[in-house]
């Protein structure tokens, strides 16, 4: 029985697997396959923007939701998007072109919303009189692993 | 020797991106093993049919028990949908309400409102509920139907778009849904 060799390498959050001939074959090679899989930020990242969340939230006498798992779901994407692109665009938002949004700067976070009116769409910064505001202006890493472990769990 | 083979529709979260689109609408893919390593008691049917030439050699059309060639629709409950399986899913909805949660892996806002989305799934037996994931591999059908703010909610009847609810708004969402089921 021939096995058939693979090697993989790990691009901007996407597994490659090049074509490989099967070993004592001589036909074509298999075609390319291409596997998207979710992409989790890197710790450092995560650690710059819980310390971010935490000083603006105090800057703008805003408090994070009841549910910690929100704030810490947000805060790992703002931390991905600051791994890919350089800068902590906002998750709740589709954009056609990520890096052009990253240097235009409308929706860095804080988002220019946020800054004018504090409005955040993604329930990080939430004002007093919230339905979902909590009382609490800080949160600790491992709130965060665990809350987003939590969601993975679900959504497998 | 090439076979093709037919592939179910994917609902997982990741798929697989053929290189030969016209295998894709046709839903095979070429499989470029020698026929003597394959067992032929997994096939039953096969019949040599030249369907078209992709690669230097022949093509045969193969069926295989396990797969199905229209995608058929789930209620109760919510389906992973992609860029491939979406429109195929609404059409075989046929006049059934479809209400799509447009989301991305780390939106707060989406996470709050995904059991409650479920409920409305078990709630709502005459409605197809869907669920995608608006990632890079899915951006194509993310621009097709529009979307800025995340989540962003999609009704659809009859293969079109008939309402939209922007943002995590549950009661937004129940009444848009209430208003085009019973329209």
């Amino acid at each position: 029985m021939t096995t058939l060799q693979a090697s993989t390498s790990y691009r901007d959050g996407v597994l490659h697997f090049p074509s490989s001939p099967i070993r004592g074959a001589s036909f074509p090679r298999f075609s390319r396959c291409v596997i998207f899989a979710k992409v989790k930020p890197s710790e450092k990242s995560v650690e710059i923007m819980r310390k971010f969340s935490e000083q603006y939230a105090r800057k703008s006498d805003s408090y994070f939701c009841v549910d910690k798992g929100v704030t810490s779901v947000v805060i790992k994407g703002l931390a991905e998007h600051k791994d890919t692109l350089g800068a902590p665009l906002c998750p709740c938002r589709h954009y056609d072109d990520k890096n052009a949004e990253v240097a235009q700067g409308f929706w860095n976070c804080p988002c220019v919303p946020m800054r004018e009116r504090k409005e955040c769409h993604c329930m990080l910064f939430l004002t007093p009189e919230n339905d979902f505001s909590g009382n609490e202006q800080t949160i600790s890493m491992e709130e965060i692993q665990d809350s987003t472990a939590k969601f993975e769990a679900r959504n497998d | 020797m090439a076979l093709h083979f037919r592939l179910p529709l994917s609902t997982s979260h990741c798929s697989l991106h053929s290189p030969q689109p016209w295998c894709w609408r046709n839903r095979y893919i070429i499989d470029q093993r020698p026929l003597s390593m394959i067992s032929t008691s997994q096939y039953t049917n096969a019949s040599r049919e030249v369907i078209g030439l992709r690669y230097a050699g022949r093509i045969v059309k193969v069926r295989s028990s396990t797969e199905t060639s229209v995608p058929s629709v789930v209620v109760g409950q919510i389906t992973e949908v992609n860029k491939d399986t979406f429109w195929p899913l609404v059409e075989a909805a046929g006049d059934k309400t479809v209400v799509l949660d447009m989301y991305t892996q780390w939106c707060g806002p989406c996470k709050i409102i995904a059991p409650k989305f479920i409920e409305l799934s078990e709630k709502y037996q005459d409605v197809v509920f869907m669920k995608l994931d608006c990632n890079q591999e899915n951006k194509p059908l993310a621009k097709e139907l529009g979307i800025k703010v995340v989540p962003t909610f999609k009704i659809l009847k009859n293969n079109k778009v008939v309402k939209e609810v922007t943002g995590a708004k549950l009661d937004d969402l129940v009444a848009a849904i209430e208003i085009i089921r019973s329209s």
